[in-house]
């Protein structure tokens, strides 16, 4: 099925967690934060939120400067 | 009704002559109180306008002293401040730019045990600050005193701005991130160009005025990421975290 992560379109496999897309991303987790359709999903979640076709996923990094 | 002074219109005249302003909304400028925890890039835009505005209490906090590296983007210190510490410095410039206000600076790092005294009576605190250990703690001391908080952060070449009222329906800053995440973008691990600092906090002190004046809605729980290259921003929203140890009590029936 075909999602977007941050505006570009990705093509995952049915049933994917945010989890998996995460590794599957092999990014810096700890450092992240992220939205699915604008909605943000608290990282204790990630493993238990399955991801649908056609939903955007928006990855930003912790900002904490100032 | 006490009216404003012949001084005050003329001072006030353009922000009066908004279509949504008026005389009272002014007072309430006068009449709030507003606590700026951190006086880096953001404090330094946050405060003037606020205080050019009318706020007509103002509390600075910041344990930090003016150095060399501060001045591309903290434009209320000059080179002869080098050195003195920022409230200080800050307080006194912005007494030059209004002197009809109180302008309270507290020259000490917020930390645990000064927290709810420094916060305390607030209208609304802004986050100014530049790290997660007191982002998470004013977060938490603004729940429990119910004060709305705005927060804005920036480094590198993005910023994040997060609206958050203790009495609404949202998450919170611990609902976003955790207190052991880390923090890739600090200043001084990727560095900062000023004007993204300078707009983030130009959007704090634009959502404290129309707080205060009440002449617009804030999107409270809304989580605002800016992007300096594109100059784009985008809202998100931030649904509360079950059983937060933060705001999980006020949100309990949250849907």
């Amino acid at each position: 099925m075909l999602i977007t992560v941050n505006d570009k379109a990705k093509e995952v496999a049915e049933g994917l967690s945010l989890k998996q897309l995460m590794e599957d991303l092999s990014v810096d987790e700890n450092g992240l934060a992220l939205a699915v359709n604008q909605r943000v999903i608290n990282r204790t979640l990630w493993h238990q939120y399955v991801l649908h076709a056609d939903d955007q996923v928006t990855l930003f990094t912790v900002v904490a400067g100032g | 009704m006490h009216v404003l002074s012949r001084d005050d219109y003329v001072r006030y005249s353009r922000q009066l002559l908004v279509t949504e302003m008026d005389e009272v909304k002014q007072q309430a400028l006068s009449h709030a109180e507003v606590v700026i925890v951190g006086l880096g890039g953001l404090g330094c835009a946050v405060a003037p306008y606020l205080a050019g505005a009318g706020v007509g209490r103002l509390r600075l906090v910041d344990g930090d002293e003016v150095a060399l590296s501060n001045l591309p983007r903290q434009p209320l210190y000059a080179e002869q401040d080098i050195g003195e510490t920022k409230a200080r410095v800050a307080c006194l410039r912005l007494r030059d730019i209004n002197r009809t206000l109180s302008v309270q600076c507290y020259a000490t790092r917020l930390v645990e045990s000064n927290a709810e005294s420094l916060l305390n009576g607030a209208s609304v605190v802004l986050d100014c600050t530049d790290n997660m250990a007191s982002r998470q703690l004013i977060n938490q001391v603004c729940y429990q005193l119910g004060v709305p908080l705005i927060s804005g952060a920036a480094s590198g070449t993005k910023g994040q701005l997060l609206m958050l009222h203790p009495h609404r329906a949202h998450g919170c800053y611990r609902c976003l991130y955790e207190p052991e995440q880390s923090e890739p973008n600090t200043c001084l691990a990727q560095g900062i160009l000023g004007p993204v600092v300078g707009i983030v906090g130009m959007m704090q002190a634009l959502h404290t005025l129309l707080f205060i004046t009440s002449i617009a809605p804030l999107n409270w729980g809304e989580l605002r990421l800016f992007d300096g290259f594109s100059g784009q921003w985008q809202a998100l929203k931030l649904p509360p975290l079950e059983g937060c140890p933060v705001c999980g009590e006020h949100n309990a029936n949250y849907s």
